[in-house]
């Protein structure tokens, strides 16, 4: 845990330095407060932290020293494969909702997280996808009037 | 009186039928392990912005109360609080179901949070006018100072890493530097794409944070195997005794109060007032060992002060506009999409929308009551729920709440985004709640700081002319620094 806190400090040590550059862009106005002020006050203290969780990462590795970093166990392998998975699907739905609309892009999204989240009853997953589709259609579109995303492929 | 106005809007059957909805929904959610108040209230965002600003508002606190009460039922039945906040249920409510009286903990459970949630919507009707009329004399300076120790509150809900949560609310107060700066109306951190003109949209950063990334942690849980098995429980004889209940309210009645108080104390929340009250309850039995072996005393004690809570948090965040704890932090998130900024001025600017609040948090804790006394069975059975089948219908919600407030796809893809940001803080025990405030906060911070300036034309000492504001900096370092205090204890007992 304390090599994941390190690392993630080092990411937000190299974020905080890149926002403060970026804030060189920004024109220089005479006002009483500049568009640079606040953005450079919020990076050098994230910079500041990030350090300070830095150092505590690497204080604790010198204290527990030669921790062997345990081996992933199967199921561990098994959750970061789904979980990964999850995401992309989670993205793909994203993009083809866009094209081929709410109606059809969301069944599958449905169906393919039950599989991850290890369902195996095949009638259950096309029920419920099917229903839950229906349903929060229902819900979005005739009850709230929300508008939902369309086919629109021509 | 205008608070009779404020019932007879809430009665309305136009809008009552909402009220009712949030109080469900928020028992059903906070009856779930894993789903929060504030996952709630974001689930609900959805919907509840396209209905009119006071009916909003009625159904959030409707949620607000319920999610709270819901809590209790998973802690009885499960030993698995629902929310944080009813983790001291778990104590005594688990073991009395384990000897057959499932039924009376959660019967007591429920009258004990709905006598909470009257008590403190009473106080809340009282001290948050009062609060307001004293905040309307601020100006920017005073604002600016508030909102520095609303920023405050971030250490306080740090949990157990004071660095992690402080990196938590810059991170925050970052993402709400992102858009058009308040001052001077320049598109920051655009790199000349339109949507990020407009900044990062609110909702689905939420979303992402909140809900997305606690799907991701329940694949996990479902993978690891690290839920529970979901034991039968029989829910019988839900009412106690007359004499077992004037034995209660000797508990209950302090409990409330100390909850309400607890709940307006910025920064405190459910969990805190729960334990306190749990802890209190036990000092002052005649039969202190019997806590934890099924002592319906230790089930009264903490539903009555953790629905306590849900008034007093409300009185910050109405007449101060900052939140009381992590769930009105979220529930300020959301008023501020519903286009209601909760602050002193909203008393003024607003006054249709106060006694409805008044009348619905009332009317929500008696909905509490009789729900939880007639159809406890019924929602038991949520527990029920495969999460084959709940978490990836929540999936679509997130989506489809993302989507619909701009109609815009790339919320979505944001919300997505920021749920594998959060899922990442989250395993690294980084807090969520401070990334809001952050979020939130920050802009109006900026903002108040960049008036104050103007009108002194530069002069930076204005910051420091107002004793209101001199106050509002001294609590906000007593704040920092005890809860560094807490930290270096909790560091030096390992």
């Amino acid at each position: 845990m304390r090599r994941t806190e390190i690392i993630l400090s080092i990411i937000l040590m190299v974020i905080s330095i890149t926002i403060f550059i970026l804030t060189y862009q920004f024109p220089q106005q005479t006002v009483a407060l500049p568009p640079t002020a606040f953005p450079r006050f919020v990076s050098l203290s994230l910079w500041v932290l990030s350090l300070i969780l830095f150092l505590q990462g690497v204080k604790e590795i010198k204290k527990t020293s030669l921790e062997k970093v345990p081996k992933l166990s199967k199921l561990n392998k098994t959750f970061i494969v789904k979980l990964v998975v999850m995401i992309f699907l989670a993205y793909f739905y994203t993009l083809l909702i866009r094209i081929v609309g709410y109606v059809y892009a969301t069944p599958p999204f449905i169906a393919g997280n039950m599989l991850l989240f290890n369902e195996k009853r095949s009638t259950l997953v096309i029920i419920t996808s099917l229903l839950v589709t229906i349903l929060l259609y229902i819900l979005f579109k005739m009850v709230f009037k929300v508008p939902l995303p369309r086919f629109s492929l021509f | 009186m205008a608070i009779i106005q404020g019932f007879l809007y809430v009665l309305n059957l136009a809008h009552l039928p909402f009220l009712l909805l949030g109080v469900v929904a928020g028992i059903i959610v906070g009856a779930i392990p894993g789903l929060t108040g504030s996952v709630g209230i974001i689930l609900l965002l959805p919907f509840i912005y396209y209905l009119d600003p006071s009916t909003a508002i009625v159904m959030l606190c409707g949620e607000f109360c319920g999610a709270m009460y819901g809590g209790s039922i998973s802690a009885i039945l499960i030993s698995t609080p629902g929310t944080p906040s009813a983790a001291a249920t778990v104590l005594d409510g688990y073991p009395l179901a384990q000897k057959g009286d499932a039924g009376k903990a959660i019967g007591v459970a429920t009258i004990a949070s709905a006598t909470g949630g009257l008590i403190s919507t009473f106080c809340l009707m009282f001290i948050a006018p009062q609060l307001a009329r004293v905040a309307l004399k601020f100006g920017p300076e005073e604002y600016f100072a508030l909102m520095i120790f609303g920023l405050t509150i971030i250490a306080s809900v740090s949990g157990k890493s004071l660095v992690k949560g402080l990196i938590a609310g810059f991170l925050g107060l970052l993402i709400g530097t992102v858009g058009l700066d308040p001052v001077t109306g320049y598109a920051r951190f655009s790199f000349n794409i339109p949507n990020l003109m407009r900044g990062f949209p609110t909702l689905p950063v939420l979303i992402g944070l909140f809900a997305i990334s606690q799907i991701f942690i329940q694949l996990e849980e479902k993978i690891l195997k690290k839920r529970e098995i979901y034991a039968e429980q029989k829910i019988t004889n839900v009412l106690p005794s007359f004499t077992e209940l004037k034995r209660l309210f000797t508990v209950i009645i302090p409990a409330s109060f100390l909850g309400t108080f607890i709940g307006i104390i910025p920064g405190t929340g459910g969990t805190i007032a729960a334990f306190l009250a749990y802890n209190e309850a036990k000092r002052w039995s005649k039969d202190p060992d019997s806590f934890g072996k099924g002592n319906i005393m230790g089930v009264a004690a903490p539903e009555a002060a953790n629905n306590g809570t849900t008034g007093g948090a409300m009185v910050p965040l109405l007449s101060l506009g900052i939140p009381g704890d992590a769930v009105t932090a979220v529930m300020l998130g959301a008023l501020m999409l519903i286009g209601i900024r909760p602050g002193p001025l909203l008393f003024r600017e607003h006054p249709e929308i106060i006694n409805p609040i008044f009348a619905g948090m009332f009317l929500a804790n008696v909905l509490i009551l009789v729900l939880g006394l007639l159809s406890i069975k019924v929602f038991s059975q949520v527990l029920k729920t495969p999460d084959s089948i709940l978490f990836p219908t929540i999936f679509v919600l997130c989506f489809l709440g993302a989507f619909s407030l701009n109609n815009s796809i790339y919320d979505m893809f944001i919300a997505l985004i920021f749920g594998v940001i959060g899922y990442v803080m989250r395993k690294n025990y980084f807090p969520i709640a401070p990334v809001v405030l952050g979020v939130i906060l920050g802009p109006i911070a900026e903002d108040e700081l960049g008036r104050a300036l103007i009108i002194s034309h530069g002069d930076w000492l204005v910051l420091f002319k107002s004793p209101l504001a001199i106050f509002f900096y001294i609590i906000s370092l007593l704040s920092l620094l005890y809860s560094l205090k807490r930290q270096f204890s909790i560091q030096s007992k390992k």
